[in-house]
């Protein structure tokens, strides 16, 4: 058996005689290393909760994202390698906001899935097709993430789960990550189709609770992550539409661009030092 | 511990830390009342 996988896991794209690719089942394998991250489907919307592993206390947890948005109405969950998940979480940003400048609607959950699963099966050697840019293999290893993509368009509340091999499956409720086997059968116990969202979200807790390799400690500031910002400002605790300035909040927003500017503008330079470093850059 | 929802109205909202504090909470006092620990 061992000689047989040393044979076949050599080059991403050599099926073993059983039928396997062995370098794919190493990258969900990778994946099984990863945080837990669960998502939960209701009629209300989907709430998708991540265990977040703090290594050292004098690690800026706020940079730890397991959970992002790719548009207002579709967020992703993640496990496995991080860094892997930056392309592909990048690569749906520009498919959404692509849909959106072409079709001027928003683009559905069902579709950007596949999208990102035709990344996730860009990898290997890139065949015949060297020459061409658009044909090239993105990566020469499958794709050591897996996402859990929550969002709600005209089907309503949707949530996939995709994996390596390119994979993507519809779920009402599902795990991924280390503990995820144990987190599915408290699921399956527990899920219920009519559930609130609020009864979710506490789902979602109790299963990483029972899941997390840490145990649940009460809460400092930097456990939860910053709210999402609209135009570089703090959205607070729910994430505010696009919305029309006034004059008046225009003429306080804009950057001083000259040292007379700066003198006669308001104390919004003192109240925030981003401002102030950007005024001395811009000298 | 991270938790976020996505919903039809509001699209995507990071919980916060008032809300996931009474999550918590409120899943402690649901295994509480099931007899765990």
């Amino acid at each position: 058996m061992y000689q047989t996988r040393t044979a076949y896991d050599r080059g991403v794209g050599t099926f073993s005689p059983e039928g396997r690719l062995f370098q794919v089942e190493y990258a969900i394998k990778a994946i099984e290393l990863g945080s837990c991250a669960i998502g939960v489907r209701t009629a209300f919307g989907v709430v998708l909760g991540v265990e977040k592993r703090i290594t050292s206390p004098l690690l800026e947890q706020s940079s730890v994202e397991k959970i992002q948005e790719v548009d207002r109405h579709i967020a992703t969950a993640i496990s496995g390698l991080a860094a892997d998940s930056r392309t592909l979480i990048d690569h749906a940003r520009v498919e959404c906001a692509n849909h959106k400048f072409t079709y001027d609607e928003p683009l559905r959950v069902e579709s950007l899935t596949q999208s990102v699963c035709d990344l996730k099966m860009s990898f290997g050697e890139g065949g015949d097709d060297e020459g061409k840019e658009e044909k090239k293999a993105k990566m020469s290893r499958p794709f050591g993430v897996s996402l859990l993509v929550a969002g709600c368009d005209a089907r309503g509340p949707q949530l996939y789960h995709t994996d390596p091999s390119g994979t993507y499956v519809a779920w009402d409720a599902q795990a991924i990550g280390n503990g995820s086997e144990a987190a599915r059968t408290i699921l399956r116990e527990r899920y219920a189709k009519s559930m609130s969202l609020e009864a979710a979200a506490t789902l979602v807790v109790r299963v990483l609770a029972e899941t997390m390799e840490e145990k649940v400690r009460p809460l400092d500031t930097s456990d939860v992550q910053q709210p999402a910002t609209v135009n570089g400002h703090h959205a607070g605790t729910a994430c505010r539409p696009l919305q029309s300035l006034t004059a008046s909040q225009i003429a306080h927003s804009r950057p001083c661009f000259t040292s007379a500017d700066h003198g006669q503008q308001h104390g919004a330079c003192a109240r925030d030092p981003r401002r102030r470093f950007r005024h001395v850059q811009q000298g | 511990m991270e938790l976020a929802r996505v919903t039809p109205e509001g699209g995507f909202v990071m919980y916060s830390r008032a809300e996931l504090e009474a999550i918590i909470k409120a899943a402690q006092e649901e295994v509480a009342a099931e007899g765990g620990h």
